[in-house]
């Protein structure tokens, strides 16, 4: 859905409508979920904070400026979510790019039991995954990703391509 | 794996880990707004004031295009190729563009395009387009020829991979230095202005470079060189090889024709030989049959003694395979049951018939088919065997009738293809090309470059890297 119907349904959530926060969840909730996902350990923490997003989204929904572009603004409360969460638990729970290059060569990627999701985490910098993920599952552009991680534009068009070939090299002829 | 492929796993993984809507969140009250009917006036307000300007700006990008037109379409009417050879071209630039589609193009001393055309295929699809003319400024020329690899696909404005090299070729090594600032400066600005992230590697091309980027062998200046650029022409049919197009084409149709009548030859071939192994297999059935009731099938008998009076004389084994040849191509146009062909003798004689068949008829036609080469060989094997009457000589004729002979239609047909194929790009990367881009801020730009630098000493040994990739 693009970000016209998403402000729509945004709009209509602000004057009660329980209907449109349905929606609203149903077409964000795997991007967001896949963003949250980079900087937990396992799902279960990732559900929470999903919930925990999505609760906030509810709360402060009033504050969203009606006809501007939903997306960096969910994701800006998703990232606060997760900042505060690693706060709290005190580390960072995503696994470092320099660390995982080094046990990256020693052993080939099992696919029957790493997800891509999992690989794509566990592989690339904690940078490259969140833009290869708002890229691939939700399928947003290159300006709205420069929003919601809050880089340039060349930056993310540059780690996107760097990290689709590291992806590419790692699965090979994965089918 | 490609990006589609990785897209499709990455949501059906999703599809199954994102949980639904829980109770806990629909629990939490949504904090209503209060003031929606003030901001419904302003922004209404805001969107009237917003649509009088798109409105304005659509009137001035009407004007702009019609005027455009007008542009191109009389500059297409002045353009006739410079095929003056006298002039003075010392003071000539040369350039030559790789994107992938390389062009080539000359300008003379005030900057003007003089002429232009296709180093290859892709460069003849950029060509084709006729938005480059005669007299046009150099600058305006990189920038359409850039503008045109973006909105053909060749550039990529979700890549930052885009490279255009440009090979400069002066007499002057001072005014060389010059254009190849300015072309820098050009395709950096088109870049920036279009918000693709590409770099350009802009230099200076001596003889030995240009003659081999352009294939000119014989050049033996740079004088040479630009003159023999001068004189192409975008279309590289060239009168004298159209001889040489149409004997390869006639050929071709020529061993096409003989390669689907061997094949025909060969599928009836085939037909025989199973219908043969199907006659065998039941003629076992049968034999056992025979066996198992001792009564030996009395028309059989006859033939066999008359098949044994026979032998010796060849005219009559001869006659004896065409009736059975006759036979059998009944059955194969017919599927007549088969059932009907049950005992030794009959088998007997349609496999000698085959043997002869095969050997005088069949085996005769193939080494006859490969000695035809050429259209008249091919003209006289069929009038002679199949009469100026048969469907086979009328086919060909006709076909070799629809081969062009004259250099026009040729390069009719040759700027056919390339605009179908300029169109499908086209179709391809409308979505890409209409989609409007923010420019890309000096910084962004600088640091764009910069990173490239920090991986790679420099834009040459990257513009390298990418082509060793490709």
């Amino acid at each position: 859905m693009d970000k016209k119907n998403l402000d729509l349904l945004l709009i209509k959530v602000q004057n009660g409508d329980e209907n449109s926060f349905a929606s609203f969840y149903v077409e964000t909730k795997k991007g967001l979920f896949s963003f949250l996902y980079t900087y937990c350990d396992n799902y279960q923490t990732c559900e929470d904070l999903l919930q925990d997003t999505y609760i906030k989204v509810r709360e402060n929904i009033d504050k969203y400026k009606a006809h501007s572009n939903p997306i960096p603004w969910l994701f800006q409360i998703a990232k606060n979510v997760a900042l505060n969460y690693i706060a709290k638990t005190k580390r960072t729970s995503y696994v470092d790019f320099a660390e995982n290059e080094k046990i990256g060569g020693s052993y080939d990627i099992d696919l029957e039991t790493n997800s891509i999701l999992e690989v794509i985490k566990t592989k690339l910098p904690k940078e490259e995954a969140q833009i290869v993920l708002l890229h691939l599952v939700d399928g947003y552009k290159n300006k709205e990703i420069a929003q919601i991680v809050g880089e340039p534009i060349g930056t993310v068009l540059w780690r996107y391509n760097k990290a689709i070939k590291k992806l590419q090299e790692l699965l090979g002829d994965y089918k | 794996m490609n990006e589609e492929k990785l897209r499709e796993i990455l949501n059906k993984e999703l599809d199954d880990k994102v949980p639904n809507l829980s109770n806990k969140i629909l629990a939490t009250p949504i904090h209503r707004k209060d003031s929606t009917i003030k901001n419904k006036t302003k922004t209404s307000l805001k969107e009237k004031i917003r649509e009088f300007f798109v409105r304005k700006r659509n009137w001035a990008f009407a004007s702009a295009a019609i005027a455009c037109m007008l542009i191109v379409v009389l500059s297409c009417v002045l353009f006739i190729p410079n095929r003056n050879n006298t002039q003075d071209v010392s003071k000539y630039t040369c350039y030559v563009v790789e994107i992938n589609p390389c062009v080539s193009f000359t300008a003379d001393e005030n900057g003007k395009v003089q002429s232009i055309y296709a180093v290859n295929e892709d460069g003849n699809v950029i060509i084709s387009s006729n938005e480059i003319t005669k007299g046009m400024a150099v600058d305006d020329c990189l920038r359409k020829i850039a503008d045109l690899a973006l909105k053909f696909g060749y550039l990529d404005s979700d890549s930052t991979e885009n490279a255009i090299k440009v090979s400069v070729t002066n007499n002057d090594s001072k005014k060389s230095e010059k254009l190849i600032n300015d072309t820098k400066k050009c395709i950096e600005k088109f870049y920036k202005e279009k918000g693709v992230f590409g770099f350009v590697v802009a230099q200076n091309a001596g003889l030995d470079d240009v003659k081999e980027l352009l294939g000119y062998s014989n050049a033996s200046s740079l004088n040479d060189v630009i003159k023999e650029t001068l004189n192409k022409k975008s279309y590289t049919f060239e009168e004298e090889n159209v001889t040489d197009l149409i004997k390869t084409t006639v050929e071709q149709v020529v061993t096409d024709y003989v390669m689907s009548y061997k094949e025909g030859v060969n599928s009836y071939v085939d037909t025989l030989f199973d219908i043969v192994d199907v006659v065998a297999d039941d003629m076992n059935f049968w034999a056992l049959v025979d066996e198992r009731y001792s009564q030996p099938q009395p028309r059989g008998q006859e033939r066999r003694e008359e098949e044994q009076n026979m032998q010796g004389d060849p005219s009559t084994e001869v006659q004896l395979a065409i009736d059975a040849l006759n036979q059998i191509s009944k059955y194969v146009n017919t599927i007549y049951p088969i059932e009907n062909i049950t005992d030794v003798v009959t088998y007997n004689m349609v496999k000698a018939a085959y043997d002869v068949g095969k050997n005088s008829l069949f085996g005769n036609l193939f080494s006859e088919l490969d000695e035809i080469k050429t259209k008249e060989d091919l003209i006289n094997y069929i009038k002679d065997k199949e009469g100026e009457n048969s469907q086979h000589y009328n086919e060909i004729m006709s076909k070799i009738e629809k081969v062009p002979t004259k250099a026009s239609e040729y390069i009719e047909k040759a700027k056919e293809k390339v605009k179908s194929e300029m169109q499908e790009k086209i179709e391809q990367n409308r979505s890409k090309y209409d989609q409007i881009r923010s420019e890309i801020s000096e910084s962004d730009y600088e640091q764009y470059i910069q990173r490239i630098l920090e991986e790679y000493s420099s834009l040459s040994d990257y513009y390298k890297h990418l082509k060793e990739q490709n």
